[in-house]
């Protein structure tokens, strides 16, 4: 048989496949969660950077002011120094000598800061003293004579024009202008910082910027602020005017994040990649298995070998998945097996039970094809009938009997009794009668019945045999006929002969010539013998055929004995033996036909007697023996030679042929005493010694002492007459 | 004690009856008269009045044991002792013969020695009874 474990469902609809599904689940989580720590990251640096950046451009910044003003501060300072000096203001007092020594003052005159600065010295009103140049503009030294605070300062895009007052007498009286140009102004405002872009702007004019190129859109002008790039300021301190700016561009200073970033995108390509492979392979690796353990099933399915185990896929979950499934095979295995136990043992029975129809319809035939009548019955029911019985009793078929019939409609009642007393008995206990069963037409049929305890279908029941036994009743009934006729037809010559020469013999009749006496005499005793012959020869057949019957009945031991010897007394007598009675038990009784015991012990007395030398004694003892009363017959003869001990009981046999005394026996008696004696129960036993003497003799059973009615007890109806 | 003197014989054998009329009246002394069957004692026995008859069981005729019955239902011979002569001497068949009201039974075949003596001792045994 083929027993599939797994069945598709076949309604059409495919399952999704295991990859795509979890690549569909797991990647875009994935690159959500990357993009995530990426943006994260991202930020995070971004604004560290920044700030470094923003820290770092505000410190170049202030560094570039600063320096810016300690330039202009040690410009204002010699501009300072140069107004105080005597010279410059004797000049003022004294405008004579003022012509001889200022010039040259003036042209010897050396500041910090770029050479080739153009220095003035002014009046009050701005008119020009002395100059180291010779065009100078008169507006800047008017302008620079109105210098406040002490300190002028004017850039613009022709160059950068400073001014100090020069006092007298806490009055201005004059100015040093010092005038730079566009080149010295860039010399002078020139910060190296370390920064990509770095400016001096006043207001929004740029004065002085190391990338000219580069448009410097200020944090104010624009609230978007920086776009590509990082702008920082710084006021001149002293020169609220003056602003110095650093920039970076955005790109070189996120240079190296980028770059981090461009590994990190790299990084998470490779991790998504990595995820990709890994799932696959965690696929392949836990659908491999799958699909070998599927095969595996298949091949089981197809091959209904349940016997296979699906072996190490190298997984400690599939092995557990497999080992569960081995499990649950064999189990199935268990299960089939004991199943295809079954299914042997099933078919062995059932061949079993077809032989055993088989053979129960061959007995079924022989019982039932049986002239016999069969039949099985508890208690008056009839269970079975066979067609034997059926035809005996004019049904049908044994159905009916079956259907219908009861014991009580087809047997007398002491039938059904002899059922009822079976029917509790132990099995195969058996039992048989023969009944008559009388016809319409007067004749009736002989039946015999064998019954046997039986268990049928589980009860107690009871087995008939019915076997129509007329024919054999009509053979009895002739042997019968010709056994009375033998004995009438016979037994009447003889009784005449042996009657006559009896008579004659006896002198009855007249003395008989002296010749003759002999001859009767011999006539005589053989016509006795042919009578006792014949006697013993029909005994013998009815013993045999069992229709000597038996009528069993307590008697005293005693009493037969006496019996016994009484009715023989005679035949001693004619041997010259003296019969002698010992009874050693009183009050016993056995269970005898008193008729035929008495036909034994007239037999045995009469062999010992005349097996008995003239003059001999005859015993006839009486003992107990085992709860037994034990009849001997006790003799002196001659006794019996061992050899022939075993064969004496035999019919026509007698221990020694030549004896002529033998002559006058049968050769049946002893044969006739020993199946009486197995009638009783009892078995006829000699012991002998050559020479001394023989003992015969054989044990009866006693019994309780029984109600006297007197009516077998008469010696009369003992048959010893025929003598 | 009246004496046994006349004994009717019915023997449907005329070897048997000749031996036992012989054995009675020469052994014996007894007076015997015989007959071949039972009609033979019914036809006589008024004329005779013996003191003991002698019935063989199986003869022609009217047999023994319907003989005894004939003479039981006659008042003039109801007493009249009977007994049986028979070869059927299976215990069964005398037991059922003395049923009948006989005698006694005496089995074939008998010796005529011993029979008159036989027939003294049965005489004898009724009397005192």
């Amino acid at each position: 048989m083929t027993i599939s474990p797994f069945s598709m469902k076949k309604d059409g609809k495919r399952s999704p496949r295991l990859l795509p599904q979890v690549l569909l689940r797991v990647l875009p989580v994935a690159v959500l969660v990357l993009c995530a720590a990426w943006y994260m990251t991202h930020r995070s640096v971004y604004s560290s950077v920044q700030t470094e950046l923003v820290e770092k451009l505000d410190r170049e910044a202030e560094f570039g002011a600063a320096t810016i003003a300690a330039r202009l501060n040690t410009l204002l300072a010699s501009m300072r120094a140069v107004a105080d000096n005597d010279l410059v203001i004797n000049s003022l007092v004294d405008s004579v000598s003022r012509d001889a020594y200022i010039p040259t003052f003036m042209q010897s005159l050396t500041l910090p800061g770029p050479t080739g600065a153009k220095v003035t010295f002014t009046d009050y009103r701005g008119r020009l003293i002395a100059s180291n140049f010779e065009d100078i503009s008169q507006s800047d030294y008017f302008l620079s004579a109105g210098a406040v605070d002490g300190f002028y300062m004017r850039l613009d895009d022709t160059g950068a024009t400073f001014a100090v007052p020069v006092l007298y007498g806490g009055r201005q009286e004059g100015a040093i202008v010092v005038r730079y140009n566009q080149l010295h102004v860039q010399q002078l405002l020139t910060v190296s910082a370390g920064t990509d872009v770095s400016a001096v702007l006043q207001g929004e004019r740029v004065l002085q910027s190391s990338n000219w190129t580069i448009a410097l859109p200020t944090e104010h002008s624009d609230g978007s602020g920086v776009e590509d790039r990082v702008l920082r300021d710084a006021y001149v301190p002293g020169y609220t005017s003056l602003r110095f700016i650093v920039a970076e561009p955005i790109a070189k200073a996120f240079a190296t994040v980028d770059r981090i970033e461009r590994m990190m995108l790299i990084a998470i390509a490779v991790a998504l990649l990595a995820l990709v492979l890994g799932i696959v392979l965690t696929a392949y690796l836990t659908t491999k298995p799958l699909f070998a353990f599927s095969e595996d099933i298949k091949a089981i399915g197809a091959a209904g070998d349940l016997g296979h185990r699906i072996g190490s896929s190298g997984f400690a979950e599939f092995d557990r998945l497999s080992g569960t499934f081995n499990a649950m095979l064999e189990r199935m295995q268990t299960v089939l097996v004991s199943h295809d136990r079954l299914d042997q043992e099933n078919q062995a029975r059932k061949k079993a039970e077809r032989e055993l129809r088989r053979s129960e319809r061959r007995y079924r035939d022989v019982i039932e094809g049986s002239t016999r009548g069969i039949f099985i019955c508890s208690g008056d029911a009839i269970l079975f009938a066979n067609q034997g019985l059926a035809a005996m009793f004019g049904f049908g078929s044994p159905e009916d009997l079956q259907d219908g019939a009861r014991v009580h409609d087809l047997f007398e009642p002491d039938v059904c009794d002899t059922l009822q007393e079976l029917l509790g008995s132990e099995q195969d206990t058996t039992s048989s009668r023969e009944i008559h069963v009388a016809s319409d037409d007067g004749s009736g049929t002989w039946y015999e019945i064998t019954f046997r305890a039986i268990a049928w279908q589980g009860r107690e029941a009871v087995q008939c045999s019915v076997t129509d036994i007329s024919a054999r009743k009509e053979v009895e009934q002739l042997k019968n006929e010709f056994v009375s006729i033998v004995s009438h037809e016979l037994r009447t010559p003889l009784t005449s002969v042996t009657g006559s020469l009896g008579l004659i013999q006896s002198g009855a009749l007249g003395d008989l010539p002296d010749k003759v006496e002999p001859l009767i005499k011999i006539a005589h005793s053989n016509t006795q013998r042919l009578v006792a012959l014949v006697n013993d020869i029909l005994d013998v057949e009815k013993i045999e055929a069992g229709h000597m019957d038996f009528h069993l009945e307590p008697v005293d031991a005693t009493e037969i004995g006496t019996r016994a010897l009484a009715e023989n007394v005679f035949y001693g007598a004619k041997f010259g033996v003296t019969f002698e009675l010992q009874p050693e038990v009183t009050e016993a009784y056995i269970s005898a036909d008193a008729d035929r015991l008495l036909q034994v012990l007239a037999n045995l007395l009469s062999n010992a007697a005349k097996f008995s030398p003239e003059g001999g004694r005859v015993v006839l003892k009486l003992t107990e023996h085992d709860g037994a009363v034990r009849f001997s017959v006790i003799d002196e003869g001659s006794g019996i030679p061992a050899a022939k001990l075993d064969t004496i009981f035999e019919k026509f046999k007698q221990a020694d042929s030549s004896d002529s005394r033998a002559k006058a026996g049968t050769g049946l008696g002893l044969a006739i005493c020993q199946s009486i004696a197995e009638h009783h129960g009892s078995k006829v036993q000699v012991s002998s010694e050559e020479g001394k003497g023989s003992v015969f003799y054989f044990d009866l059973e006693q019994v309780a002492a029984p109600a006297r009615d007197g009516a077998t007890s008469d010696p009369r109806a003992a048959p010893a007459v025929a003598v | 004690m009246p004496k046994l003197n006349k004994i009717l014989l019915a023997e449907d054998e005329p070897d048997i009856r000749a031996i036992c009329t012989l054995s009675l009246e020469s052994l014996g002394g007894f007076e015997v008269r015989t007959c071949e069957n039972g009609q033979g004692v019914l036809d006589c026995i008024d004329e005779f009045h013996p003191d003991l008859v002698v019935l063989d069981v199986m003869m022609p005729g009217l047999d023994g044991p319907n003989t005894l019955a004939r003479l039981q239902q006659n008042t003039a011979t109801k007493d009249t002792p009977v007994v049986f002569l028979t070869a059927r001497n299976q215990p069964a068949d005398i037991e059922w013969l003395r049923r009948l009201g006989a005698l006694d039974v005496l089995p074939k075949p008998f010796d005529p020695v011993t029979l008159p003596g036989a027939m003294q001792e049965i005489w004898n045994r009724h009397v005192a009874a």
